[in-house]
């Protein structure tokens, strides 16, 4: 088995090789692919003594997330003590810190593994974060058949869709990606919990229809037929966080999105998620986001 | 664990009940599948590229012998390069053979076994002895929902399809 180092913005380098591969490549599954775009999907088929079959190593990451899933055969990702193997139905999301390193598993033939390479909306933070990590890199393993069938056709449609001629076919494969994050998050051991009580879920609805008007925790409590007192401690017990925050939480959410899909100025943008003073808006933002409205919009756009 | 030569030339087996898959390299484009060790059937590797059937004898087959698994791959030249691999094993009630391969271009593959009947007494213990669909997929074709308006590309760098031989006396 060869190795090749890949370092983004840097030269590679392959051993135990006079093989020489170009650097303007065009075929992702070989050194020299620029992964500057927002979405590059594919298969990886690695056969013991094929020429795919040497060790990624991406020490910086990349600039975007890869997500990948075991398709057939098994992987080895990292080696010594952070080392761990990967086998059919695995799925595997590396942030773009994290460091990539990983080959065919020595004692199986074969590796075969699907991945989509992209850069997120704003939006889909919370997709982004699984319950298992393992050096930096999240791990969702042990579905179900059926899970896995579905979560693998997803990340075949969006290869063919995405590789298509069709009409829009950059918003269609962002649209199975967005599919296929929400899919991953949803099987999260921790996301698949015991159902909401409904009360918080009526409280729930109520503020979702009123984000933008000034309620207070009264006028939640009388709709839900529960005390102040009472839907307090009980919001924050199923929800582990009070109503304030996760009101501005929405907010905030709400306009992370019209800030990356409209031209509203902030003011107005404040206004419609239920802030009138634009300064209060400003500083829930930055709070929130880490940076002011203005300055995510211009990052993000 | 790798095999050794002499390992490799009287046969591979594993089993399940009395069922025995056997793997040898003096013929490693075919398998034989025993029943309380009468050869009931054979296997015989077809491997089709471009509409071609390739002659896979003489590539350098490798095997490794797993308690309940068999993993045999090669590399082949035909013009391309080819790359092959085919693991057995038992699961359920069934033989199970994957195949995967990875041509050097895109190109149009199949990879199969044609099942023949040795034993005519115990023809009906492959449930049914024919192929039919449900019996192999291929595998990384486009979803129903969006075939309509995606017509699956054949040619492909990769291959990847499973045979299962449904057998009935487990």
């Amino acid at each position: 088995m060869s190795k090749i180092a890949i370092l983004p913005g840097s030269t590679y380098t392959r051993q135990n090789s006079n093989d020489c591969w170009s650097m303007q490549n065009t075929d992702p599954l070989k050194p020299g692919y620029d992964f500057d775009a927002h979405l590059v999907a594919g298969l990886t088929p690695i056969i013991e003594g094929d020429e795919l079959d040497y060790t990624i190593d991406r020490q910086s990451g990349m600039k975007g997330y890869i997500i990948n899933i075991t398709s057939k055969g098994e992987g080895t990702i990292f080696s010594g003590e952070h080392e761990f193997h990967v086998k059919a139905g695995d799925i595997l999301l590396f942030p773009p810190s994290a460091a990539h390193y990983y080959h065919r598993k020595k004692d199986n033939a074969s590796w075969f593994h699907r991945w989509v390479y992209f850069r997120p909306r704003a939006f889909w933070n919370d997709w982004l974060s699984w319950q298992e990590e393992r050096n930096g890199v999240y791990v969702t393993s042990g579905l179900s058949a059926q899970d896995i069938d579905h979560i693998e056709s997803l990340f075949v449609d969006i290869e063919y869709t995405a590789k298509s001629d069709l009409p829009y076919r950059d918003d269609l494969a962002i649209n199975l990606l967005e599919q296929l994050l929400i899919r991953c998050k949803s099987v999260q051991p921790d996301v698949v919990s015991k159902p909401l009580d409904p009360r918080i879920i009526q409280a729930i609805n109520y503020m979702t229809q009123n984000l933008n008007q000034d309620f207070t925790l009264e006028e939640i409590a009388a709709h839900t037929c529960l005390s102040p007192s009472r839907l307090g401690h009980l919001f924050r017990d199923e929800m582990k966080m009070t109503i304030t925050q996760w009101r501005d939480d929405q907010r905030i959410s709400r306009a992370k999105q019209l800030l990356v899909t409209t031209h509203y100025s902030v003011n107005h943008i404040g206004r419609i998620v239920g802030y009138s003073d634009p300064l209060y808006f400003s500083r829930v933002f930055k709070r929130k986001a880490g940076v002011s409205p203005k300055l995510y919009r211009e990052k993000i756009t | 664990m790798t095999v050794d030569e002499s390992e490799i030339e009287q046969g591979l087996d594993i089993h399940s009940h009395q069922w025995t898959l056997r793997v040898a390299e003096p013929c490693p484009t075919q398998f034989q599948l025993f029943h309380a060790d009468k050869l009931v059937y054979q296997g015989k590797l077809e491997l089709i590229n471009n509409g071609d059937m390739l002659d896979a004898t003489q590539a350098q087959w490798r095997f490794r012998h797993r308690q309940n698994r068999i993993e045999q791959w090669c590399q082949l030249h035909h013009g391309d390069k080819l790359s092959i691999n085919m693991n057995y094993y038992f699961h359920d009630n069934a033989v199970v053979v994957e195949y995967l391969a990875r041509n050097s271009i895109p190109t149009r593959l199949d990879i199969r076994h044609a099942i023949t009947p040795i034993e005519p007494d115990v023809e009906n213990s492959l449930q049914p002895a024919d192929l039919s669909e449900w019996q192999r997929r291929r595998h990384g074709l486009p979803s129903e929902s969006i075939r309509h308006s995606i017509k699956p590309d054949l040619f492909r760098e990769a291959f990847s399809a499973t045979q299962w031989i449904v057998l009935d006396k487990m």
